[in-house]
């Protein structure tokens, strides 16, 4: 018996993928922008945006394809079983090293800002034990919780954009270029798998009403997440200066906590953490989520639910393995400059295979 | 139905986390932390006061500390430690404090003007802007005299207690541009920058000594109100404390002070100034003074030319204001003649921008923000660096235009004069 899951439509899956993909700005991951491009973080992201569209629209010509199948059935069907369940897996590994390093960046994160003397392992357990209980639930609650959540944290993202617009400076996005043209260019596209959650809606695609569906879901929910990150990068390369922002641990929550409106309206990061709490919640669920169906998939096993508990003390036991946040930090850094080995290259290698065997009995047939 | 009791004690155990477990604080286990004061040390390197709120004289709990003459009264809740370190003091103050300090509600940073000068502010603030609990938001000022006299000083007034007064005095830096309002995020970020410098309000115990009690009453002399430093202002009761003026840095050190009129010539050219009284020499009558309601019409436009290595700057800074009184009662309503006031004002106007921006030439201090302004005159960051602009400002060209416009004249729109 296949594995199913259930059918969500396109507006389910653009919510989920685009929560999942934009809740890393809510890390770190602002502050590291900025040192090595400067101001130039939200044109940058930008350019990964269509380096992972153009890799997206690649991969969907799989898709058209083979229809009705998922990424791994394509894997298999393309490249024989052993290498395209070892490319399945790849990207499994990517989406839960992305979840691995994102519970603890969002531990790390909480203990320094919010709960300062609580041990990561309780902060690690508390996410875990509701990781587990929409794991339980299933895909389609998952997707239709982030169609439900989409809104309000969108309202609560755009209520927050607004209420710091006295903390902007439009000459903080100068000198333009950042610390170079080249520079900002060059780690467009080296940071790419800032978007690699986009490969999920390939896992995916049999939970979606046909291939035009996953192409439409999959085109928005790049650009929505593309918008939300960049509009994030540029208001915070506006509120602080290069050289101070390149500094902060949380970017977005410092920016929130400074707006001030007189004596009563202050202390808005209350409502930040609301918004990121909840986005941290989707995005690792999901990428825990997929990793193990992927993982399910490959093995052929009839249920995946038995694998949910001994998966979710992994994801724990590893999220406690860096010794520290800058540890931490650097992981999540070098997932940035290097995913797109995990996410892109599984995809692209088998479209490469389904290409030159194409041709191959396309000459035949010549 | 196992899998339902299962779910219910699951979700009953979660509820117990709901309440912060380890980081849960009730109130009255901490002392949240009003004012921190920073000053040398004689016993060690740094002098390290902080006044706590004390719940008992809130305004909310109907036991407050009378007027004007209460706030001298011995507070044990203001106390003072000389430590190596802002982290060393706090531990040391909890030897005898018995509750956790907390620095969340903190109001304002008080800085020594001799700690400032010493250039040891950059050292001290290192620690304080990486502490979570201190939040961005907390003021700055520079003090002259001591931060730990001037923190026992705040007291309860008019109703409010301490922190209450301290954080709307703060706020009246809008209602009469006498005093900047500079938060701990306003002063990092013009500290590490390479391209403008920090400034902090100017506070000081008013002894109320400058207030002459007798002598010789005052001619006709035209003063500007405001050239003054804080603690100088001529008065005698009210509150101990005042705000006038701003120290004027350059990176870390304090290199030199304005007073409250040139504090207010600065806010003009860095698009701060909300309103304030602008005292203008009445035009025909100069031992006369026509008080004006002075706004910023817009924000200043600011134009940088970069001449190789030649800086050149235009100001524009464009005014509006209402005639609040015409002691000479003279008809300047009249459209022939309110344009002799709009020229007094403006020549009045110029002539502060230009002294209060040469001032700062002489100390190299770019505390008006130009340097905002050339980013986009730099492609890259190591472009903007290698200018050092900070370096270059006392050698830049800098003009100065004004303009002023009076929109209303108040209750009155025809005056009439007095009989000789």
């Amino acid at each position: 018996m296949m594995l199913k899951e259930g059918r969500f439509g396109v507006q389910e899956t653009v919510c989920l993928l685009a929560i999942t993909i934009s809740a890393k700005v809510f890390f770190s991951s602002p502050t590291y922008v900025v040192q090595i491009v400067g101001s130039t973080g939200w044109l940058m992201t930008l350019i990964s945006a269509a380096v992972t569209g153009a890799v997206f629209l690649s991969v969907y010509t799989l898709i058209r394809l083979f229809p009705n199948k998922n990424i791994m059935d394509i894997h298999s069907a393309v490249c024989g079983k052993t290498a395209g369940s070892l490319l399945s897996l790849i990207l499994s590994a990517g989406l839960m090293l992305t979840a691995v390093i994102n519970l603890r960046e969002f531990t790390e994160v909480m203990n320094v800002y919010v709960l300062p003397s609580s041990p990561p392992i309780f902060i690690i357990y508390m996410f875990i034990a509701v990781l587990i209980v929409f794991s339980y639930l299933g895909l389609e609650t998952i997707a239709r919780f982030s169609k439900l959540m989409a809104y309000v944290l969108l309202a609560g993202f755009i209520f927050l954009i607004v209420l710091g617009i006295k903390n902007y400076d439009i000459n903080n996005i100068f000198p333009f270029w950042g610390h170079g043209f080249n520079r900002t260019i060059i780690n467009g596209v080296k940071r790419s798998s800032a978007y690699g959650e986009l490969m999920i809606i390939f896992v995916i695609a049999k939970s979606l009403q046909g291939k035009e569906h996953i192409k439409k879901a999959g085109i928005l929910s790049l650009i929505y997440s593309g918008l939300i990150i960049s509009a994030s990068l540029l208001l915070f390369s506006m509120t602080f200066p290069y050289y101070v922002g390149q500094e902060i641990t949380a970017p977005i929550y410092l920016s929130s906590s400074i707006i001030e409106y007189g004596v009563f309206f202050q202390r808005i990061e209350s409502l930040f953490l609301i918004i990121w709490i909840v986005c941290s919640l989707i995005s690792i669920t999901a990428s825990f989520y997929i990793s193990l169906y992927i993982n399910a998939y490959v093995l052929k096993l009839d249920d995946k639910k038995p694998l949910i508990i001994p998966y979710a003390v992994i994801l724990a036991v590893a999220a406690l393995l860096p010794g520290n946040i800058i540890q931490t930090l650097n992981i999540v850094e070098n997932l940035r400059e290097y995913g797109w080995i995990l996410f892109f290259i599984p995809p692209l290698a088998t479209l490469f295979v389904a290409k030159a065997r194409r041709m191959l009995r396309s000459d035949r047939h010549a | 139905m196992l899998k339902k009791r299962f779910m219910m004690i699951f979700f009953v155990l979660i509820l117990f986390s709901l309440s912060a477990c380890y980081d849960a604080h009730e109130p009255a286990d901490v002392s949240f932390v009003s004012f921190i004061g920073i000053d040398k040390g004689a016993s060690d390197k740094y002098r390290v006061t902080v006044k706590l709120y004390n719940m008992r004289q809130n305004k909310d709990s109907g036991t407050l500390g009378g007027g004007a003459g209460d706030n001298n009264k011995t507070d044990n809740d203001t106390i003072t430690v000389d430590a190596p370190s802002f982290y060393a003091g706090v531990n040391l103050l909890n030897t005898s404090i018995p509750h956790e300090l907390n620095f969340t509600h903190t109001v304002v940073i008080v800085i020594s003007k001799e700690l400032a000068e010493s250039g040891l502010v950059g050292e001290f603030l290192a620690p304080l802007i990486r502490y979570r609990e201190l939040r961005r938001t907390t003021d700055i000022i520079v003090v002259d005299g001591s931060p730990q006299t001037f923190i026992e000083k705040i007291g309860d007034y008019l109703g409010e207690d301490a922190a209450g007064v301290f954080e709307n005095l703060l706020y009246e830096a809008d209602d009469t541009g006498f005093f900047p309002h500079i938060t701990l995020n306003d002063f990092y970020n013009a500290l590490k920058s390479t391209y403008y410098q920090p400034i902090a309000a100017y506070g000081a115990i008013n002894d109320f000594n400058s207030f002459a009690r007798e002598g010789q009453k005052w001619g006709g002399e035209f003063k500007i109100p405001g050239k003054l430093y804080a603690g100088q202002i001529p008065r005698i009761g009210g509150n101990g404390i005042e705000l006038l003026g701003s120290a004027v840095f350059d990176d870390d050190r304090m290199v030199g002070e304005l007073d409250g009129h040139e504090t207010r010539m600065l806010l003009l050219l860095n698009g701060n100034y909300r309103k304030g009284i602008f005292t203008v020499q009445d035009p025909i009558k100069p031992d006369l003074i026509i008080p004006i309601n002075l706004r910023l019409t817009e924000k200043p436009r600011i134009k940088i030319y970069l001449n190789g290595d030649k800086i050149n700057i235009y100001v524009t800074v464009k005014t509006e204001g209402d005639i609040y009184a015409i002691q000479s009662h003279i008809n300047y309503e009249d459209p022939k003649m309110i344009g002799m006031v709009e020229d007094a004002a403006r020549e009045q106007l110029v002539q502060g921008l230009r002294d209060v921006v040469a001032k700062c030439q002489s100390m190299n201090s770019d505390v008006f923000g130009f340097g905002k302004h050339a980013l986009n005159k730099f492609a890259t960051i190591e472009a903007l660096e290698s200018f050092d602009w900070n370096g270059r400002f006392n050698e830049a060209d800098i003009k100065i235009t004004a303009e002023f416009k009076i929109r209303k004249t108040g209750g009155i729109i025809n005056s009439y004069p007095l009989e000789d």
